[in-house]
C-alpha cells in the first residue's frame, strides 16, 4: 500500500479542496494516520473505496475518541505602566514607571470528540490505512457524516460511538442507542463519566472504591441503621 | 439419497451407545462425585496463603507488602499491615498482614497475585467445591481460612514446591553466609584493633596540677 | 426415625418413609434447569449436559425452553444492567417452587467486570438467590456440586411449620419487582427486601 503521505495527495488530487493532514504516531507500530475534515468526508470515502489502486473496501474498526478540554498555563512577559514610590529629591515622590513581569496566563483549550476508521482492502489485502475526524467541540456542535452509505459495517459500529460518545451521526439509517438502553441519558466512556452509585456491599474496598463505597458506609454510621431499613421509612 | 444425512448421525449414536457396552473408552460419563477427573498439575482456582512449619500465623510468608492487592485486576483483595515485625523464614524481622480478606465471589483465578508476589507466600489452591447459599460470609474469605501449610502445597503442585523450596533455601543459605562473614568480619577486626579502653593503673599523661 | 435404623431396614427390603421425605425426594430427583445461559459459564453449563460430566444423572434431565415449565434457572454469565429487568421478568414468569442458581463470579457480584458502566453487580440484588458457585467459571464438576448442595436443601425444606419454603406459604412474597431503566441506572439499584446486605465490617 502507499504510504500515507501518499494517499494523501491522492485524496487531495481526487477530491479537490479537502483539508487532510498527516497525524504521526510517535510509537514503534509508525501507524500514521489521516485528519479529515467531515465537510468532504464522504467524498473521500467514496474515493477510498472506488480507487483501484487502493480498494479499501473493508471498514474494520470504527472507535471513538474523547479529547477533553485542556487548561494550559503559559508565563507571559507582560509590560505594564505602574504607579510607584521612587526616590527624588525631597524624599519619596509618586512616579509612573513602565514594569515587565512575568506572568501566568491560563486559558482552557476546548475538547473535541473524534472518531477513527480502520481501513483494509480485501481486494488487494492490503491495509490498515487509520481515518480520524474531529467534532467542533463536546458539548452542542457534535454531528459528523456517516459513512455507513459507502461501508455497511460502519452501522452498528457508529450506534455503538454514538451511545458511548455522543457523536451525533447524520445521514445515517437508524442511529440510536446499541450497548445502553434507550432511557439512559450518559455517555459512559466520556472522561468526565461518573459510574452510578451502586456501591453498597463491597467486601475489599481500597483507593477509588473505598471513597465511593464510604458514602453508603458514612450513612449507616451516622444513623445507625442499616440501608435496608433505611429505605422502609 | 433423501434422509442421508440422518442416517450418518443415527450411525454415529449407535456406534457410541452400543460400543459403549463394549469398550470403555466409549463410555466417556465419570461419574461425580463417586469418580473424579484427575486435576493436571498446574490447575489453579483461588488463592491460598503459604506458611512455613506447624503455626498458621507464626509461619505466613506473606510480609504485607500490598502488592498482590495494588495488581489484582477486580481488586479482590484486601490487606492490614501490622503495625509490629516478626522474623520471616531467614530471620529477617518483617511485617505481617493483620487483615487478609478475599472475595472470591470477585476472583476470575487470573493467578496475576502469585506471579507478582516476591515472597512466595500466595499460590493457587485446586478446591473447587465451594459453592454455598451464604452470600455474604460464605464468599469472603479472611487469612485464617486462606492459610494452608507448605505441606498441603507439595500435595497439590510438587514439582512448583519443590522448585520453591530449593530457591528459598537458596535465598537463605546467603542471608546466613552473609550474616556469618559479616560475624567473622566484626570479630577479626576486634581481635586486630589495639585495645581502646586504657588500663586503670596507668598514670594519666601528664599530671594535673 | 433415626437415619442407622432407616438403613438397616432398608438392606432388609423394608422402606420407611415420611411424606415429607418422598415429596422433596421427588421433587429433587426431577430439578428442570430453564434454557437460559447469558455469557461463559454457560459454556460451561452446557458443558456439565454433556458426557463427561452428565447432569441428566441428577434428573436435570431436559433443559424447558420455557419458564412457565421450568424449577431452576441457572443465572451463569454477566447479567448487564440492559439484561436485569429481562431476567427479573423471567424469574417471576416461573412457576413454584423454583430456584435460582447463580453460576460464576459476574452472576453472584458481577465479577471481575465489576467496575463496568453496563454490569449489574449480582443478579441476587433483585431475586432470591439459593446456591452460589464461585469461580471463573467454575468447573462443571462445581456446577454439580452446587446441584448436589441444592438438592440437600430441597431435602431439608419443611411442608409445615414457620419455616416452610415461599411455594407454600400464601403470604410469601411471589412476584418480584422489576426494576426501571432510569436516566443514570437502574432504579432502584436493589431490591432492598430480596438484598440484605450486611455492614461491612471494616
Amino acid at each position: 500500500m502507499k504510504s500515507v503521505e501518499e494517499i494523501k495527495a491522492a485524496i487531495e488530487s481526487a477530491v479537490p479542496g479537502a483539508a487532510v493532514e498527516v497525524v504521526p504516531n510517535p510509537g514503534p507500530a509508525a501507524q500514521h494516520s489521516l485528519r479529515i475534515a467531515p465537510e468532504h468526508a464522504i467524498d473521500i470515502a467514496q474515493f477510498l473505496r472506488d480507487d483501484p489502486e487502493l480498494a479499501l473496501d473493508f471498514l474494520s474498526n470504527v472507535t471513538g475518541v474523547d479529547w477533553p478540554d485542556k487548561e494550559i498555563a503559559e508565563k507571559v512577559k507582560v509590560t505594564r505602566e505602574v504607579k510607584k514610590m521612587v526616590d527624588g529629591p525631597d524624599g519619596k515622590v509618586e512616579q509612573t514607571v513602565q514594569e515587565t513581569v512575568d506572568e501566568t496566563r491560563k486559558r482552557v483549550e476546548p475538547g473535541c470528540l473524534e472518531v477513527v476508521f480502520h481501513l483494509y482492502s480485501i481486494a488487494k489485502t492490503h491495509g490498515p490505512l487509520v481515518i480520524r475526524m474531529r467534532t467542533k467541540n463536546r458539548s452542542d456542535q457534535v454531528e459528523l457524516p456517516s459513512v455507513t452509505p459507502i461501508w455497511r459495517s460502519a452501522e452498528f459500529q457508529e450506534r455503538e460511538v454514538f451511545d458511548l460518545y455522543g457523536i451525533v451521526f447524520t445521514g445515517h439509517p437508524d442511529l440510536r442507542r446499541i450497548l445502553m438502553w434507550d432511557e439512559f441519558k450518559d455517555y459512559p466512556m466520556r472522561k468526565d463519566y461518573v459510574e452510578p452509585d451502586d456501591f453498597e456491599y463491597e467486601p475489599t474496598p481500597h483507593d477509588e472504591v473505598l471513597k465511593r463505597a464510604q458514602k453508603h458506609k458514612g450513612r449507616e454510621q451516622q444513623t445507625g441503621i442499616r440501608d435496608q431499613e433505611r429505605v422502609a421509612e | 439419497m433423501l434422509g442421508e444425512g440422518i442416517l450418518k448421525g443415527m450411525a454415529e449414536t449407535a456406534r457410541n451407545f452400543f460400543g459403549s457396552y463394549v469398550s470403555k473408552e466409549r463410555l466417556t460419563t465419570v461419574e461425580y462425585p463417586e469418580e473424579r477427573v484427575p486435576t493436571a498439575e498446574n490447575a489453579r482456582v483461588f488463592p491460598f496463603l503459604v506458611y512455613d512449619g506447624a503455626e498458621w500465623e507464626a509461619g505466613m510468608r506473606c510480609v504485607a507488602c500490598q502488592i498482590c492487592e495494588k495488581e489484582c485486576p477486580p481488586k479482590c483483595i484486601l490487606i492490614d499491615k501490622s503495625k509490629d515485625k516478626k522474623p520471616d523464614y531467614a530471620g529477617k524481622p518483617q511485617f505481617y498482614p493483620t487483615r487478609f480478606d478475599i472475595d472470591i465471589s470477585v476472583c476470575m483465578s487470573c493467578q496475576i497475585c502469585v506471579e507478582v508476589c516476591p515472597f512466595e507466600a500466595i499460590k493457587m489452591d485446586t478446591q473447587f467445591e465451594l459453592a454455598t447459599d451464604d452470600r455474604f460470609a460464605g464468599l469472603l474469605l479472611d487469612r485464617k481460612e486462606l492459610a494452608k501449610s507448605n505441606e498441603y502445597y507439595h500435595t497439590i503442585h510438587p514439582t512448583e514446591a519443590t522448585e520453591v523450596d530449593s530457591r528459598l533455601a537458596e535465598e537463605k543459605a546467603k542471608v546466613e553466609a552473609k550474616a556469618k562473614a559479616a560475624a567473622e568480619a566484626a570479630a577479626a577486626k576486634a581481635a586486630a584493633a589495639p585495645n581502646p579502653a586504657p588500663p586503670a593503673d596507668k598514670p594519666p599523661a601528664g599530671g594535673g596540677d | 426415625m433415626d437415619q442407622q435404623l432407616k438403613i438397616e431396614l432398608g438392606k432388609q427390603g423394608v422402606f420407611v418413609t415420611t411424606i415429607e421425605e418422598l415429596y422433596n425426594w421427588g421433587r429433587r430427583s426431577s430439578v428442570w434447569p430453564m434454557q437460559f445461559g447469558l455469557a461463559c459459564c454457560a459454556i460451561e453449563m452446557i458443558a456439565t449436559t454433556m458426557a463427561r460430566y452428565d447432569m441428566a444423572r441428577f434428573g436435570a434431565e431436559v433443559f424447558r425452553p420455557s419458564p412457565r415449565q421450568a424449577d431452576l434457572m441457572i443465572v451463569s454469565g454477566t447479567v448487564t444492567k440492559k439484561m436485569a429487568p429481562q431476567v427479573v421478568r423471567l424469574y417471576n414468569q416461573m412457576a413454584e417452587p423454583r430456584y435460582v442458581i447463580a453460576m460464576g463470579a459476574c452472576a453472584i457480584s458481577g465479577g471481575p467486570f465489576k467496575q463496568g458502566y453496563n454490569v449489574l453487580k449480582g443478579i441476587d440484588r433483585y431475586i432470591p438467590v439459593d446456591v452460589h458457585i464461585p469461580g471463573c467459571p467454575p468447573r462443571p464438576e462445581a456446577l454439580l456440586q452446587a446441584f448436589i448442595t441444592l438438592q440437600k436443601k430441597i431435602d431439608g425444606q419443611h411442608l409445615t411449620g414457620e419455616d416452610r419454603p415461599r411455594f407454600l406459604d400464601p403470604n410469601a412474597q411471589g412476584e418480584f419487582s422489576v426494576p426501571d431503566q432510569g436516566e443514570h441506572d437502574l432504579e432502584p439499584t436493589s431490591n432492598t427486601g430480596v438484598w440484605p446486605v450486611p455492614i461491612t465490617i471494616r
